[in-house]
């Protein structure tokens, strides 16, 4: 058996095209040209769009940032809403009276200028002693007037 | 290829006036030697006219970036053949993960093609061109088929004519040792 050669082989074009096919390829390429967009110069804009975007990304990111940083820190220090009553503000009146008249009882203490041996003998004098017993019991007064 | 008679249409499409005569005629002068070349690599007649409709709208478009050292017709060949390998790509892309190759594809598509007309000795050719490597197969359509001087293919693919005339005559030998062990 002889080897087949190429040079054996017919050369035939055996691929066909539909009746009228190349006669209307003018007009096909011309509609595909017509649905070509022309392409635009590119303006400034579109040369530093990219940029603009980041830049604005950036300035998103910060504002949000700082929104829910705010926002936690604002509950961070938030004191909670306490109503105070009347019965509880009369107690701190009366408290601070008493700090203010605790203060006035050292002050008129200091102003013996003594030792503090003579403030002890002072504070244990029976004068002493009855000012502040006569001071407290005013206010225990006071407070058992207002709450019992 | 006639670079006088091409002269005169770059003249034409230099004139707004006369572009769009001068456009149509290349495409009546090229179209059917682009067509078959393209048409020898994917077979199908329809992804044939694609290429090719895509082919002269970039020719039309890009006109300017035309230079006269080659010639017209082989500045067309260039880009129906880089077109042509564009599509290639992406079809064998979608074949990756089939179970069947797209070059399968192809030479089943040659046994049922109603625009396919040959006896079975030209269906066996055209499997046995199927089966050369891609730029093989170019090669070998440029030169078997089209009849072009192994210049003008190096001038359109950028390959050396020695290397061109090594990768058709391996084309050949392996196209005969296909056909005869049928």
């Amino acid at each position: 058996m002889t080897m087949k050669k190429l040079e054996d082989i017919p050369k035939i074009n055996n691929f066909k095209v539909p009746d009228g096919y190349f006669e209307s390829l003018d007009s096909k390429i011309n509609e595909s040209l017509a649905k070509e967009k022309p392409l635009a110069k590119a303006s400034a804009f579109d040369i530093f769009k990219p940029y603009i975007y980041m830049a604005a990304s950036v300035l998103v990111l910060v504002f949000l940032l700082k929104t829910v940083l705010h926002i936690t820190v604002d509950k961070n220090v938030q004191v909670p809403i306490t109503t105070q009553t009347d019965e509880a503000q009369d107690y701190d009146d009366f408290i601070s009276e008493l700090c203010y008249d605790e203060f006035t009882f050292y002050e008129y203490i200091n102003e013996q200028s003594v030792s503090y041996q003579e403030k002890s003998d002072i504070i244990n004098t029976n004068e002493d002693l009855a000012y502040l017993e006569d001071y407290l019991s005013q206010y225990y007064l006071e407070y058992e007037l207002l709450y019992e | 290829m006639d670079s006088n008679n091409d002269n005169e249409i770059i003249s034409l499409l230099n004139n707004s006036e006369s572009k769009n005569a001068a456009f149509s005629i290349i495409v009546e002068k090229y179209s059917k030697q682009l067509y078959y070349h393209i048409r020898r690599i994917v077979i199908d007649h329809q992804d044939a006219d694609d290429i090719l409709q895509d082919t002269f709208v970039k020719a039309f478009t890009k006109i300017e970036s035309f230079r006269s050292e080659s010639t017209l017709y082989t500045w067309l060949y260039r880009i129906a053949t880089n077109t042509t390998l564009n599509f290639l790509s992406r079809k064998k892309r979608y074949y990756t993960f089939t179970a069947l190759s797209y070059e399968d594809t192809l030479a089943d598509k040659i046994e049922a093609d109603q625009y396919f007309d040959g006896d079975n000795l030209q269906k066996e050719l055209q499997k046995a061109i199927l089966k050369l490597p891609e730029k093989q197969r170019l090669i070998f359509n440029m030169k078997y088929y089209d009849e072009l001087k192994y210049e003008e293919i190096s001038e359109i693919l950028g390959t050396s004519v020695g290397a061109l005339k090594a990768s058709y005559h391996h084309a050949v030998t392996k196209i005969e040792k296909y056909i005869n062990k049928l």
